[in-house]
């Protein structure tokens, strides 16, 4: 008669069982974080309410007494960051524990935001720029000046170009900002192996480009150009414009579609898918089909990235022995200038910032940043320990493989901000660790640092219309072009185009991008006259 | 005394039988792809070679897969709240649904009513959340296991199985000195094996394909339910791709570092394996089972 009593005393005990194995993992740390200090954060509360800048008190907790273990919630990565070697590696440099929490692949800013709005404590948040963006406009994220000022480890060993754009109005500063590394990243590839063997040349101009790509279809009947992108970068910069968002003309800030090289150059796409002289997929090409056709040969040049190479490379190598790619340079304009972009993409690869809930927790937060970033923890969370993940040759790190790809792939993962005047020598670890992928590297490059070219004047830039308005405009430009150059829309419909454009904020994009371009004279300026960061190690070979 | 089939119906058949074949065959055939890529090597799946047949033979993968930590990790979350969540979600369902099925409980419209309209409306997604943060069940198992722990819908398809018992049974048992707890544990229960395997069913597949779960409670990595874990590889590639287009991305670093597509495979192989399993097992119950409440609307 009792058979269901025991049935449900063992239930019971499963539940407090399951009860116990989440409070532990979930609920236990937290609270022990904040308990375990509780009377250094009290004290360092008081300091600050007090009338005394953050400054005394970051600086005494962070020297001596037990060190809180810190919350740091950040975007989605595909491993347990808990459980990296440089987790444990950097509890012990630092001596900070911190817990890594993360944000789902979907729906991230939601999620990121009901997080902070319902009150979760996360002392750290590492962000990418416009979810910074949100964040500070939402008011949500605590003003790190005093903290700043009292660990000026921090400002010494930063990009000092990436502090404009996480610093308001009225001067407060919201974030630590992690800045890109100038260096190229993708050019156009083409098969090595092929263009010897016809014997062809690379081409310079749209002219020399057109007869290349003829040339490629009669001989060898394949693809001379597969792709999906709306503007084929070496291409555009033979019609004059590049992939900035921005020209400016005397003073005058304006999107580069009223470029009339625009135009001319979706003509010229046109003409080529017409002519079946690009991939007839172009417009509905997916990233994996593009690495299809690559890698079984069916097509001969495409728009890489020097990390796509190698798996291209190895998967034609077992039917094509001596199979490589090299890149060619972005085409002259009628100028004779060409047009190329080293920085794919946003200048602000991350920002560090803190939410204003976790302020107890704060002055630990910036101290650990600051050591991170010193030169020797740097150096070992990124490059690892010289002589069991790599050996120095000429003072660039050179991975000794396997550990190397044991402990350190995912090391980037714990940067906060990187040291700039070390992580471009650590980086080249990265780039190293494989011989392909190190060549492809090299070559695109070492292929650039032979041309003088102008960067984005915007590059460092940040103003509200642009985390409004970009990302929808750039996937509206995207499909009209596409549309074009498939032909399903007519180029004679670029004005009504550029009209539908303007009325979806173009013009407000266009009002705050010269509202910024005025007011940040000195930093457009900086922008322009930046260096690429590999420059110097190819110019003097 | 052999009927004859009118030709028509014939047929009718063999169309039929040509058209669920050729459904049958989209559904098997994109797995048994995915199970030959997986065995292939990385190289022939990204040139897009591999067919029905591995190419280039390797386990590499699986190896890959078995060792990946945040797998196991996953793969140990989705066990672990399909069990748990199915036995709390079977003893809820049979709680409710049993004195929802005798007619001498005072007030069951009413109660009826209640469960009906929470099946047609309820707070939504934000309010669920911000409820679970304030009972503190973000970052545990909990939140896996106790949102989707009761289902109306089941209740009522067990309910009206419950409906269709014999209650004579019911009422020699009461004459024997049986109570109410006894009468469900060692009557009624025994007697609805195949709805309760049916019902545990929808339940255990339900716990296990819960990805929304995943993606609005859990920030910990040490919770993440295999799902998520699973979509957000597959989704990866894609991912990139649009942020690219956006320029949200910048390609500066080995950020490009995707899962290879093999791997991919491998990945999925094994995460639909545990569930897989459960099938067998219940086979039997499970046809009987599908017709729960059928009689009685």
């Amino acid at each position: 008669m009792c058979n269901w009593k025991r049935f449900a005393a063992v239930i019971i005990a499963g539940m407090l069982l399951l009860t116990g194995c989440g409070a532990k993992s979930s609920g236990g740390n937290a609270t022990g974080a904040t308990e375990g200090n509780e009377d250094e954060q009290m004290a360092a509360s008081a300091e600050a309410e007090t009338g005394q800048s953050a400054t005394a008190s970051a600086e005494d907790p962070a020297e001596e007494g037990e060190k809180p273990t810190l919350k740091w919630l950040s975007n989605y990565v595909s491993y347990d960051p808990n459980s990296e070697y440089v987790a444990g590696l950097l509890e012990d440099l630092t001596g900070y524990k911190v817990e890594y929490y993360m944000l789902p692949a979907e729906n991230a800013d939601q999620r990121l935001s009901m997080e902070l709005s319902s009150g979760n404590s996360y002392d750290l948040l590492k962000l990418n720029y416009s979810q910074y963006s949100m964040l500070a406009g939402e008011g949500a994220l605590l003003p790190l000046n005093d903290l700043l000022e009292a660990n000026p480890g921090i400002y010494e060993t930063t990009n000092p170009l990436g502090w404009y754009g996480v610093t308001q109005e009225n001067g407060d500063i919201l974030g630590i900002p992690e800045v890109a590394t100038i260096q190229t990243a993708a050019a156009l590839g083409f098969r090595k192996d092929i263009f010897d063997e016809y014997g062809w040349e690379l081409p310079e101009t749209v002219d020399e480009f057109y007869q290349l790509l003829k040339e490629i279809k009669e001989k060898t009947g394949k693809i001379p150009l597969t792709g999906n992108q709306a503007v084929q970068v070496t291409i555009a910069s033979g019609f004059g414009f590049d992939t900035y968002d921005f020209e400016i003309n005397d003073g005058k800030v304006q999107s580069y579609l009223r470029n009339p090289g625009v135009k001319e150059y979706l003509k010229f796409m046109n003409q080529l898918y017409v002519e079946g002289l690009i991939d007839p997929d172009w417009p509905v090409n997916k990233g994996e089909n593009i690495d299809q056709k690559m890698s079984t040969g069916e097509a001969i040049m495409t728009h890489m990235s020097w990390s796509s190479t190698p798996n291209w490379t190895r998967a034609l190598q077992e039917t094509v022995p001596d199979a490589s790619f090299e890149s060619i340079m972005p085409l002259s304009d009628a100028n004779g200038v060409k047009h190329i972009d080293p920085n794919t993409g946003s200048a602000y690869q991350s920002v560090v910032c803190i939410p204003k809930k976790a302020k107890e927790n704060a002055p630990y937060v910036v101290d650990m940043v600051e050591k991170r970033l010193e030169k020797d923890t740097f150096w070992k969370f990124n490059a690892g320990t010289e002589g069991v993940h790599y050996t120095l040759e000429d003072g660039i790190p050179i991975p000794i493989q396997p550990k190397y790809a044991e402990d350190m792939t995912n090391g980037n993962y714990f940067q906060t901000s990187v040291n700039y005047i070390e992580s471009p020598i650590t980086w080249l670890s990265r780039v190293r660790k494989d011989d392909l992928l190190y060549e492809a590297w090299r070559d695109m490059n070492s292929k650039v640092s032979k041309y003088d070219y102008t960067y984005d004047p915007f590059y460092y830039a940040s103003f509200p219309e642009y985390d409004e308005y970009h990302a929808a405009l750039a996937q509206k430009v995207n499909d009209y072009f596409l549309q074009v150059i498939a032909g399903t829309e007519s180029i004679d419909t670029y004005d009504n185009f550029l009209a539908s454009w303007e009325a979806a904020g173009g013009l407000e994009y266009e009002a705050g991008a010269q509202n910024w371009y005025d007011n940040n004279q000195e930093l457009a300026q900086k922008a322009l006259e930046a260096v690429p960061a590999y420059k110097s190690l190819f110019v003097e070979q | 005394m052999k009927k004859k089939i009118p030709l028509k119906e014939k047929i009718f058949q063999v169309i039929n039988g040509l058209i669920f074949a050729a459904l049958g065959l989209t559904m098997l055939l994109p797995f048994i792809n995915l199970l030959a890529k997986s065995f292939s090597s990385e190289s022939s799946v990204l040139a897009g070679r591999v067919g029905l047949w591995p190419i280039g033979f390797q386990t590499g993968t699986y190896r890959y897969v078995l060792t990946e930590p945040q797998f196991i990790r996953s793969l140990f979350n989705s066990i672990l709240v399909t069990i748990c969540g199915t036995i709390i979600a079977m003893i809820l369902t049979c709680m409710v649904a049993y004195p929802l099925s005798r007619g001498w409980l005072k007030g069951r419209k009413i109660f009826i009513l209640i469960f009906v309209f929470v099946m047609l409306f309820n707070g939504g997604m934000v309010p669920t959340y911000l409820l679970i943060n304030s009972l503190h069940m973000l970052n545990t198992y909990w939140a896996l296991i106790l949102p989707p722990a009761f289902s109306v819908y089941n209740m009522i398809l067990l309910k009206n199985f419950f409906e269709e018992l014999p209650e004579s049974v019911e009422e020699s048992a009461r004459l024997d000195g049986a109570g109410n707890m006894d009468i469900l544990f060692r009557i009624v229960l025994p007697m609805s094996l195949p709805a309760i395997a049916t019902i545990g069913l929808f339940y255990a597949v339900g716990f296990w394909n819960n990805y929304m779960g995943g993606v609005m409670y859990i920030t910990d990595p040490k919770f993440k339910p295999l799902q998520q874990y699973l979509y957000e590889l597959v989704t990866e590639t894609q991912r990139l791709q649009e942020d690219l287009i956006t320029g949200e991305l910048n390609l500066d670093r080995d950020a490009i570092n995707t899962v290879p597509d093999a791997i991919r495979a491998a990945t999925i192989m094994l995460s639909s394996i545990p569930i897989m399993l459960v099938y067998p097992f219940l086979q039997k119950y499970f046809v009987k089972g599908l017709v729960v409440g059928s009689v009685k609307g």
